[in-house]
């Protein structure tokens, strides 16, 4: 039996990490525990026969392979999952007013997992600075709504700030460690032990070279013994959970469990329309991501000054 | 009683069109066409109505003087979506998107000719007032019928896709065919948008009025109920108007005294403060004036009056409330004066005294 064809195309947020290591425009959920563990990969969803041997064959890409990494270094750039929130002439007037922000501060590239410390020009702090280090939970929102969460433990009490990407009040955000964990949303954090989320407030930053891929640390976080204040194997985003440590007395199919994944009947998987709505389809991304590169081009060489200008003056 | 008639006149959501009118959609909407008569058609809409055959002469276009008993015309818009701005306090205001797509006045009336076309109900209300029929977004006419097509022959233009009458004074009248900008109102102006709410079709009584509801604990049935509904009125039954279930939203509601925080020349967008502007992305809404008392306009910063012509100084593309942060600027720093200067060392001797 022959099945049709299907092109999924994938959200940012919703998109497990590990999906990075093929192009976005196949068609693939994670297949139960079987992939990783046995180094294998992602499986495609209907059927498991290679490219090769494919008897309808899967249709070209249209993004270049030199800007697909700009849906994961600029995930907010995308409009909203929702088909009743998007508009065309909304999106290029908000588009413009985040590249004129951008203009005015360098935003780095950073995902969930990395080291970050921002400086916000605040009126009740003290010398109208405040500024804060920790590792990022979270990224949310699109467009000026995006925004990230920055956690840390200071004097044995736990810290979330959750800063607005766009705010004009941030002064600088600096990236002191540039790393991806195994899980895109690390919110579970706040019930494991204090260790993975403690860091040194004059933490000094990690020399890099550019253009060097973005290296993935594999740890695995040790829980605190039940009961959590949230079930966040019930919440996430992902499919499965990967960075947690396996607990005694929790069986198996409990990390697996997720509600994204599930169908309600059998077909609903075949539902093209359903998918094609609640994700954006290449056509529509890749003008997005020629704008987006233009940009780079120009701006390239003057931000290079500015952070060799910074480095100097340590 | 008088809930009764109100109903009966401010209808809360079905509005039936008046018998009337006009039949406005054409009835074979796909007539079977040759080739060489679809592009004869599509030609002909492009020579004579893709621009206004009647240009507005230019005796029109000088301003007149604003007076705070004059009303001007209103604006049709579609709401475009919702995203966040920034104050120079640091502040985030949310501020949704007002789109005025290609507007223009159909048919004005005198207060003589409108007062015999009022019905009976709405006397007293546009009592010595005129009236400007304005319409938004042109569509091809081969959608339509030759009676709808034809209210716009007098003003040039193609038949639009929505229709409203407002009410004005015989200062405001304005030519058939004159376009409307966004420019017709200005940032800092306050404004009262009418619009249709949300649908959410048959709701219970905790989603339609915020009834707190009950315990979802084993075999009980008190969950999503409003409870006793009493004996009023003497033990004859429940109060008139008492809360309960039934159809919610899609209701004509007018939001009063909103702030207009920047306008978009290029694409007649406005930006108004506030994220509740009633119904969802892509329906229309109608802009004018305030009527509040306290935000009305005034003689000192008169309007253009009676709508914005473009002359020949081109404005700039962003026209922005002097509150606004522009995102073109450089970040925000607030400056510490002596005291706080002060206070700070001060502060941090005791601490170190207390050390």
């Amino acid at each position: 039996m022959v099945l049709p064809r299907v092109i999924k195309l994938i959200h940012s947020y919703n998109v497990p990490l590990y999906c990075q290591l093929r192009s976005a425009s196949r068609s693939w959920i994670y297949k139960g525990g079987k992939g990783i563990d046995k180094g294998k990969g992602f499986s495609f969803t209907y059927t498991s026969t290679p490219d090769d041997k494919r008897q309808i064959p899967l249709s070209q890409k249209l993004i270049p392979e030199e800007l697909e990494s700009m849906r994961l270094k600029y995930p907010e750039f995308l409009p909203s999952t929702k088909p009743e929130h998007r508009n065309k002439i909304k999106t290029v007037l908000e588009h413009n007013d985040m590249l004129q922000r951008r203009n005015n501060i360098d935003i780095p590239e950073f995902y969930v997992g990395s080291i970050l410390a921002v400086t916000v020009s605040d009126p009740n702090a003290a010398g109208k600075i405040s500024r804060f280090l920790g590792i990022c939970i979270f990224r949310e929102g699109t467009g000026l709504n995006s925004c990230f969460t920055l956690r840390n433990i200071v004097d044995r009490e736990g810290i979330e700030i959750r800063y607005d990407l766009y705010n004009p009040t941030i002064r600088s955000i600096e990236v002191i460690k540039l790393e991806k964990r195994l899980d895109q949303d690390l919110r579970y954090l706040r019930d494991a032990e204090p260790q993975y989320s403690t860091f040194p407030l004059d933490m000094e930053p990690e020399l890099r070279k550019e253009g060097a891929p973005v290296p993935v640390n594999p740890i695995k976080v040790k829980m605190l013994p039940l009961p959590w204040s949230i079930d966040w194997f019930k919440i996430r985003y992902q499919h499965q959970t990967y960075g947690i440590e396996k607990m005694r007395g929790v069986w198996e199919y409990y990390y697996k469990r997720s509600v994204h994944n599930r169908h309600h009947n059998e077909y609903e998987q075949f539902d093209l329309m359903k998918e094609y709505r609640s994700h954006i389809p290449e056509d529509a991304q890749l003008p997005i991501w020629n704008k987006l590169s233009d940009y780079e081009k120009s701006t390239s060489e003057i931000k290079k000054k500015a952070r060799r200008a910074k480095m100097i003056k340590r | 009683m008088s809930a009764f008639f109100k109903n009966l006149y401010n209808k809360r959501r079905t509005t039936h069109p008046f018998r009337w009118w006009i039949k406005r959609k054409a009835d074979s909407f796909k007539p079977e066409l040759t080739k060489d008569n679809q592009k004869f058609i599509d030609d002909y809409f492009q020579t004579n109505f893709s621009t206004p055959l009647i240009v507005p002469d230019l005796f029109n276009k000088s301003q007149k003087v604003w007076t705070p008993e004059s009303r001007r015309v209103g604006l049709i818009a579609r709401k475009i979506g919702v995203y966040p701005m920034w104050l120079k306090d640091g502040q985030r205001i949310l501020t949704t998107l007002l789109q005025v797509n290609d507007n223009h006045v159909i048919k004005c009336y005198n207060s003589e000719q409108f007062a015999n076309q009022v019905i009976h109900q709405d006397r007293y209300r546009y009592q010595g007032l005129a009236c400007a029929i304005i319409g938004a977004e042109s569509d091809h006419f081969i959608k339509y019928s030759a009676g709808y097509a034809g209210l716009f022959v007098e003003a040039g233009l193609p038949p639009k896709k929505k229709l409203t009458k407002v009410p004005i004074t015989d200062d405001a009248l304005l030519p058939p065919g004159t376009p409307l900008y966004a420019t017709h109102f200005r940032p800092g102006d306050w404004v009262d948008i009418f619009g249709l709410t949300i649908e959410h079709g048959f709701q219970g009584v905790v989603k339609r009025w915020d009834f707190a509801g009950g315990h979802p604990i084993n075999t009980t049935k008190w969950k999503r109920r409003p409870g006793a509904i009493g004996h009023g009125r003497r033990a004859g039954g429940p109060h008139k108007g008492k809360k309960m279930p039934g159809h919610m939203g899609r209701e004509r509601k007018t939001l009063n005294g909103v702030e207009i925080m920047r306008i978009n020349t290029k694409e007649n967008v406005i930006y108004v403060r506030g994220p509740a502007v009633p119904g969802e992305t892509g329906n229309f809404c109608y802009i004018f004036d305030t009527k509040i008392i306290e935000k009305k306009l005034t003689e000192k910063n008169p309007p253009p009056f009676p709508t914005y012509f473009p002359g020949d100084n081109e404005l700039p593309v962003d026209l922005y409330h002097p509150d606004v942060h522009r995102f073109e600027d450089e970040t925000i720093q607030f400056v510490e004066t002596e005291k706080e200067q002060q206070q700070r060392r001060t502060g941090a001797k005791i601490a170190k005294i207390r050390k």
